[in-house]
């Protein structure tokens, strides 16, 4: 279990992470949303070891991050701006992987690098940026550590891949202890890989749930009311996170169950109402408008 | 908890990965050692001039100044590729996320970067081993030598790599880092030669002959110009070290390194390496990228930077200008500029080169304030004169007076301060006018008349006693020194040669008499020589105008050694050099010792004592030559030094003349001139 406590981190004036409290289970697929510059990176970095928070701490089972080999060598940190050495192919990698993380999985590493169609002595150098990162999560998979950090890890590679990446993650899952922490602004990236989500902002954590639990506490409602004052009632009678009028037709994001956000709308007598599926993104639009951040302000 | 990761595993792979770094120093090593062994082994075969053992001595071991500085710049460009991860965010990212500590990383990298030197440089030793065995010219002590020379090249290479990984360590990028070098070896002398600077052009009172200064400053000067200079940085210290060769003995091939050398040089990596690890631990991640790694020593390092910047244009405008407007002007100009560049360089933004306003400002407020505190000597060091009734004693020396004084123990005073104490005396009266026409001097920017360099002390009833020197008026110091020669307690401590005693005698190695042409004259025509007119009057083309006035066209120079054996068959006989023109004469001991003794009986009597002195400065129309004592002082450690006194000879010296007459008929007959 990573245990994120009170973590301040200070870059000159600028406070990236403040006061971030937060929990990853083990065995989950944690995808870490936020808009940019919302502190993502910094948190994995902190996470890492990488970088040292100016106030509070993370722990991995129980150990303090912050220069403890006993905690960091159960991590795979891959960072958003991957780095291999200089002339380095997938093998000279994998060698080196061998000895930074004694568990590595060498095997593994030649059979996946082979169904991933990558020539393992070709340079790193003359790669795609797609099939750079496709080395770097194979490397990660098979550092065979505890954690795995995925800053951006998915960007650049194309739906096939991020399907196979994602079936291996829940191959590892099922067969040692495994927990990835995705962090990714793609929203839809993170949707068909994760089981949880915090969501980041401002270098808080607006909140960290069960994504599909998430999904329930939050729905979305279209419906034509008789009357502006039925309207009025029913956005007061709701806990509103986002709502649009275009015409009659009235749009809202709002929390609670399912039946009795219903039954409050059918108490208005709609002439049209429908209950629609919730997309991650719109969730996260909402929670952050919610926090604050209002995407109308940056169209508009 | 330690980690698993194996620090052997990972040093020899971050080693492989250092491949070219490698390769470049066994190139380079192999050129310079090896190579140029085997070519100057297969030239000295053919030529057949010297020995091979001495080529081979002259190539290995000890003392080679261009395998050191070689050493010394493999140093630094091995911790500036080593320790580039640093400067990366990308890196490190990488490595930090690592189940290591940075303290262990640290070590990984620093192992693996010592082993791309000491592999190729020890290979380049060993395969100049096997040149000189394949030469004939190698030997089990050669071998030793060798073996020892290699230890400590990688001692110099592992001080030059920690100082400049320190430097790395300290900064966040590579630009930065060779600068911080530069500024590390540097800065110092920097700063030292701008103070000196300062106090020759504006505090000339304290800093006689422009070169030193007196008082306590003079022996701090003395005590720490190496460690001000030579020690200025580890890279300097190692090439001061290696060029001045004033630790090292001589060894069986060439020199030795002395005990207290070796251990500098093993503890001084070994500190810089801790530091480095300290610094390692409290270096922050987010320092890669940015020009100090430290952000607080930002403004320190700007402001000691641009400090002396600025008083150096102060004091260079004041040389061509002497206008204060102007001073003020470049001294705020050149601050100002150097921070501006400074905080480009921090943060490579032209529109952010006058951030922090306040680090110009403090820079122009202290810049100011030392280069006017100089300027118009604030504290009033040049102008300070105690009253004559708070005076107890003063001493007065020409600044370029060469006799050697010894104290009671033999020893000689190598101190100015030391000398004008031992010449100190309570007639203030004939001192004080000197003081104050050296006060009077001190601004003036031209002096009509004749004037003197000359140092003084002063000591006050209260105990304190304090050092300057003045340009003074040549009569009164004449008239002052005519009245203290007066005084024969005052005269033996003026002259040394009067406290000689036949054990100081003992101690002359050479005597050189240059005689004036018209004493020449009267010696040659008592004695029938074969020199022609011509030769007589050919003029020496060199000499300066005071020269001429005592030799007056010709010079003869006798030499006279008392060490020299009685059975020497060159005794009493004329050397020729190789020209065929004479170029002196050996005396018997015995003469030299009358020699001596004559001129002791002849100063003590004379009436112009003052005028004895052997700078020919003083010369004058009764002065008929100088005449110049050597000896060798007793032996410093490894160093021998020689001293040497010039007196003058003047026309009423009759003794030294009768001396100098009779060894010339004894030993002078014959060809003059080849």
């Amino acid at each position: 279990m990573i245990q994120i406590q009170n973590v301040t981190k200070r870059f000159g004036d600028v406070t990236a992470l403040n006061h971030v409290d937060a929990q990853i289970d083990e065995s989950c697929i944690f995808g870490l949303v936020g808009t940019n510059g919302a502190g993502k990176s910094t948190l994995l970095r902190v996470a890492a070891g990488v970088l040292k928070p100016e106030d509070g701490d993370v722990k991995i089972d129980g150990t303090p991050v912050w220069e403890e080999p006993q905690a960091k060598e159960k991590i795979c940190f891959l960072a958003d701006t991957g780095w291999f050495f200089p002339n380095a192919t997938a093998n000279t990698m994998r060698d080196y992987y061998a000895i930074v993380y004694p568990g590595f999985d060498r095997a593994r590493f030649d059979e996946l690098i082979g169904k991933f169609d990558l020539d393992p002595k070709r340079k790193l150098s003359g790669f795609s940026k797609g099939m750079r990162k496709q080395v770097a999560v194979l490397l990660g998979l098979c550092a065979n550590t505890k954690y795995l950090f995925c800053d951006e890890t998915f960007d650049g590679l194309d739906p096939v891949m991020r399907q196979a990446v994602k079936s291996l993650f829940a191959s590892e899952i099922l067969n040692r202890e495994f927990t990835p922490v995705i962090a990714s602004h793609s929203l839809r990236e993170i949707e068909d890989i994760c089981d949880h989500v915090g969501l980041l902002h401002k270098g808080g954590v607006l909140f960290a749930k069960d994504l599909d639990e998430m999904k329930l506490g939050i729905h979305k409602l279209q419906c034509v009311l008789r009357t502006a004052q039925y309207e009025e009632e029913l956005l007061s009678e709701l806990t509103v996170l986002q709502h649009e009028k275009r015409g009659t037709l009235l749009t809202v994001v709002a929390r609670g169950e399912r039946e009795e956000i219903t039954a409050k709308v059918q108490e208005k007598e709609p002439l049209f109402f429908e209950l629609l599926p919730l997309t991650l993104e719109e969730i996260f639009i909402s929670e952050t408008e919610v926090a604050g951040y209002d995407i109308k302000n940056l169209i508009f | 908890m330690t980690s698993r990761i194996s620090f052997f595993k990972l040093t020899i792979n971050e080693w492989k990965k250092l491949g070219w770094l490698t390769a470049l120093q066994a190139l380079l090593f192999a050129l310079i050692v090896p190579l140029r062994l085997l070519l100057a082994l297969a030239m000295e075969k053919n030529a057949g001039r010297m020995p091979l053992t001495d080529v081979l001595y002259e190539n290995v071991g000890f003392e080679k100044l261009l395998t050191t500085a070689t050493i010394v710049a493999m140093g630094i460009l091995c911790a500036l590729a080593v320790f580039s991860y640093l400067h990366s965010r990308k890196r490190l990212d990488f490595y930090y996320s690592l189940g290591l500590r940075r303290g262990t990383l640290f070590l990984v990298k620093f192992t693996a970067g010592t082993l791309t030197f000491v592999v190729p440089f020890l290979a380049s030793q060993a395969l100049a081993v096997l040149v000189g065995a394949l030469y004939g010219v190698m030997s089990a002590m050669v071998v030793q030598e060798m073996t020892s020379a290699s230890l400590l090249g990688i001692l110099f290479f592992l001080t030059s790599y920690s100082a400049a990984a320190l430097a790395v360590l300290l900064t966040g990028k590579t630009l930065t880092s060779v600068l911080a070098i530069g500024t590390l070896s540097g800065y110092l002398p920097m700063v030292w030669l701008v103070v000196c600077g300062c106090q020759e052009m504006f505090l000339p009172t304290l800093c006689p002959d422009g070169v030193t200064f007196l008082g306590e400053a003079y022996r701090i000067y003395r005590t720490s110009r190496r460690m001000m200079l030579d020690h200025s940085s580890p890279w300097i210290m190692i090439l001061s070290w290696q060029a001045n060769g004033e630790s090292v003995r001589q060894g069986l091939t060439g020199m030795w390194p002395d005990l207290g050398s070796i251990c500098l040089f093993l503890v001084l990596p070994a500190i810089l390496t801790a530091l480095c690890l300290v610094l390692c631990r409290v270096r922050k991640t987010e320092a890669a990228g940015r020009a100090l790694a430290f952000g607080w020593t930002e403004g320190l390092i700007k402001i000691l930077l641009a400090v002396p910047a600025a008083l150096f244009a102060g004091m260079v405008v004041y040389e061509e200008f002497h206008s204060v407007a102007w001073e003020i002007c470049f001294v705020a100009a050149f601050g100002a500029l150097a921070c501006v560049i400074m905080e480009f360089i921090y943060r490579w933004d032209i529109r952010q080169a006058l951030a922090h306003k306040w680090h110009i400002a403090v820079t122009l407020a202290l810049s100011l304030a030392v280069f006017l505190f100089f300027r118009f000597d604030l504290c009033g060091i040049n102008t300070y004169l105690p009253e004559k009734e708070e005076l107890a004693a003063m001493s007065v020396r020409y600044t370029y007076g060469g006799f050697n004084y010894y104290d009671e123990a033999g020893e000689k005073i190598r101190n100015e301060q030391d000398i004008l104490r031992m010449l100190e005396t309570d007639r203030v009266d004939l001192l004080y006018p000197l003081a104050e026409d050296g006060v009077e001097n001190v601004r003036k920017t031209e002096l009509n008349g004749s004037y003197l360099y000359l140092n003084m002390e002063y000591r006050l009833k209260s105990g304190r006693t304090f050092y300057r020197s003045y340009t003074v008026r040549r009569d009164l110091y004449e008239k002052a020194q005519q009245e203290l020669m007066k005084d024969k307690e005052y005269r033996e401590r003026y002259y040394p040669i009067l406290g000689w005693d036949d054990a100081q005698l003992e101690k002359v190695d050479n005597i050189w008499v240059d005689l004036s042409q018209e004493q020449w004259e009267k010696f040659t025509q008592e004695k029938a020589g074969t020199q022609t007119g011509k030769q007589m009057e050919e003029p020496e083309e060199e000499q300066d105008v005071d020269d001429e006035k005592m030799s007056d066209g010709l010079s003869i120079e006798i030499e006279t050694s008392i060490e020299t054996s009685a059975d020497d068959p060159d005794v009493g006989e004329w050397e020729y050099s190789d020209s065929g023109v004479m170029t002196g004469m050996t005396l018997t001991e015995e003469a030299s010792r009358s020699l001596i003794r004559a001129y002791q009986e002849d100063l003590a009597e004379s009436s112009n004592l003052y005028l004895a002195e052997g700078n020919i400065l003083f010369a004058d129309d009764e002065t008929v030559g100088t005449m110049t004592i050597s000896w060798k002082s007793e032996p410093k450690g490894e160093w021998t030094y020689y001293n040497y006194d010039r007196y003058m000879i003047r026309e009423d010296f009759t003794r030294t003349m009768e001396v100098l007459q009779k060894a010339y008929e004894e030993d002078g007959a014959g060809d003059m001139r080849g």
